[in-house]
């Protein structure tokens, strides 16, 4: 859970804040960009890992600044970087799973070790810590629709505001929530035997 | 003991309200008041903070540690194949209508006189309408760029594309100790190569012609080759300083070092809804520091032990990583025992 920040600074630029690097970017300046770039990689690979799965997050988070970098001169700047940075995560994930259509979705089989209930006795400190809770949260996060993941990555996993996640998403509040609270009851169905499986043996 | 006959916990909305700390006071105090006798909601309640908490406190897998440097000579080669990357945002966004406009106007201006004459060039040219609008722009400015009055001088769009190849390219490794960037950084990379050759003075643009760039001016290729090695050292010295530091601090480390073994003031605030945040055991022990001056969120077990800790909406690094650092010594801290889950903020400061 823990990790540096990827942040070999260029100089002068790694003081400045975001604003300063989008208007910088947007002039001509490639090392703002690539600095906003190291500064925000670990935070859209965070996100992605969670919204569509680990192995596809790498993949994800490069398309996230690639298509950054193209609609730059479209970012009117009014919202902090990051929740710029959250729409295009947010279109990325729901572009992924439109192909494969809602039959597929609910119908497709899920990985066969990813649901199992921890088997050995563990406390909820060490199933945290370990991949057992990682593969079931990521499960869990699988069955919701993709409309629903970024909404709850970005509140339950981030701690942003709901105003600013219904800024980034461009959704109303009310809709940010109700999505939020649905999410958030799925989940709940999905992780109580690994909760309870972790307090019984504890 | 119901409300209105109901057994609010019942609602998946309730129950989300109730953990963002959104219930009104009455709505609270009534809910209080029913959990304390109701054991359908208190279990619901119980629950739905216990999966939540569950569902935060899994860890993720970390980034490729070159992940962003991958992303980085990405954007280095993609827009190459379009136009320059100084030339494609030096001119404002708002004045790209305008030159698709002129570029229409001159096109069909161009294909009504000389229509026999350049038959191929119209035909390429006239291509361009039909592509999407981004890469239509981008084609746009590569045209201008080959065009006679260039939209900037040459010498200075040679520059801002040698400036690409050192900024884009020179901290490229992301992660990983001094030392592994000592090597990384003492031989020109392959993709610092590629960009000083693919970055010739000449500001020629699109993979027409290949051949021209290749036998463009190799001596200036070399000495750019040169010119980012020695900016590459550069960087390395400053990293050799600030090791074991973040790399922010780069620039200063010295004073920044100083001020991070000063005492630092941590202060508890619950987020949960849950009552007042329980107390902080061992302020002292966890050996915080300036260094890890924040806003934390912490989820912490029944015991008291934090089994998550994440960065606060609220820090003004919000986005950034946590450091190692500042998550082992505040996964230290111990707090008072609770009946359940708590999720508390923490600011260092």
């Amino acid at each position: 859970m823990s990790q540096e920040e990827p942040r070999l600074s260029s100089g002068a630029l790694a003081g400045r804040p975001d604003e300063e690097l989008i208007a910088l970017a947007r002039d001509g300046d490639s090392a703002a960009f690539g600095e906003l770039v190291r500064r925000h990689t670990a935070a859209v690979h965070r996100w992605m890992a969670r919204a569509v799965g680990e192995q596809e997050a790498d993949d994800l988070t490069q398309e996230v600044f690639l298509k950054a970098y193209r609609a730059m001169g479209r970012f009117r700047g009014d919202a902090p970087v990051r929740a710029w940075l959250a729409s295009i995560a947010d279109n990325a994930v729901k572009n992924r799973y439109r192909a494969l259509g809602r039959f597929r979705r609910i119908f497709q089989p899920s990985d066969p070790d990813a649901a199992e209930p921890p088997s050995s006795g563990a406390s909820p400190e060490q199933l945290a810590r370990s991949g057992e809770s990682r593969r079931a949260v990521a499960e869990a996060l699988r069955r919701l629709p993709p409309d629903f993941r970024m909404a709850v990555v970005l509140r339950d996993l981030e701690e942003w505001s709901y105003e600013e996640i219904a800024a980034s998403l461009g959704l109303p509040v009310g809709t940010v929530k109700s999505r939020i609270a649905r999410g958030r009851g799925q989940l709940r169905e999905i992780l109580l035997p690994f909760v309870r499986g972790g307090k019984a043996a504890s | 003991m119901t409300r209105n006959g109901l057994h609010p916990a019942r609602s998946i909305e309730f129950l989300s309200r109730l953990h963002d700390g959104e219930l009104s006071p009455g709505e609270r105090a009534r809910f209080e008041t029913h959990r304390s006798h109701c054991d359908e909601c208190r279990k619901a309640a119980a629950e739905f903070e216990a999966a939540l908490t569950y569902f935060r406190a899994a860890g993720s897998a970390s980034p490729a540690p070159d992940l962003a440097a991958r992303i980085l000579r990405k954007l280095e080669s993609a827009p190459r194949r379009r136009a320059p990357f100084g030339a494609t945002f030096g001119i404002d966004p708002k004045w790209a209508g305008a030159f698709t406009a002129a570029l229409v106007a001159v096109l069909i201006g161009y294909a009504v006189v000389e229509r026999g004459a350049e038959r191929r060039e119209t035909a390429r040219k006239v291509s361009v309408l039909f592509m999407t609008p981004a890469s239509a722009r981008e084609e746009v400015l590569a045209d201008k760029e080959t065009s006679p009055p260039p939209p900037e001088p040459r010498s200075r769009a040679a520059g801002a594309k040698e400036k690409r190849g050192l900024a884009l390219g020179a901290p490229a490794e992301p992660e990983g100790d001094a030392r592994s960037r000592v090597a990384s950084l003492e031989k020109p990379q392959d993709a610092l190569a590629q960009s000083a050759a693919a970055s010739p003075p000449s500001a020629a643009a699109g993979e027409e012609k290949p051949a021209r760039r290749e036998n463009t001016a190799p001596a200036e290729r070399i000495l750019a080759v040169r010119a980012a090695a020695a900016e590459r050292t550069k960087t390395l010295r400053s990293l050799e300083e600030s090791a074991g530091g973040e790399g922010s601090a780069a620039q200063s480390s010295g004073s920044l070092l100083a001020d991070a073994d000063e005492p630092v003031r941590i202060t508890v605030e619950e987020l949960d809804g849950q009552g007042a945040a329980p107390e902080l055991k061992n302020p002292k022990d966890a050996g915080l520091s300036r260094r890890d001056a924040g806003r934390y969120v912490l989820l912490v077990d029944p015991q008291g032990v934090p089994i998550g800790v994440s960065r606060a909406a609220s820090d003004e690094n919000a986005s950034a990583r946590i450091s190692k650092q500042a998550d082992e010594t505040l996964r230290k801290l111990r707090f008072a025992p609770a009946d359940r889950p708590r999720r508390l903020l923490v600011r260092v400061e």
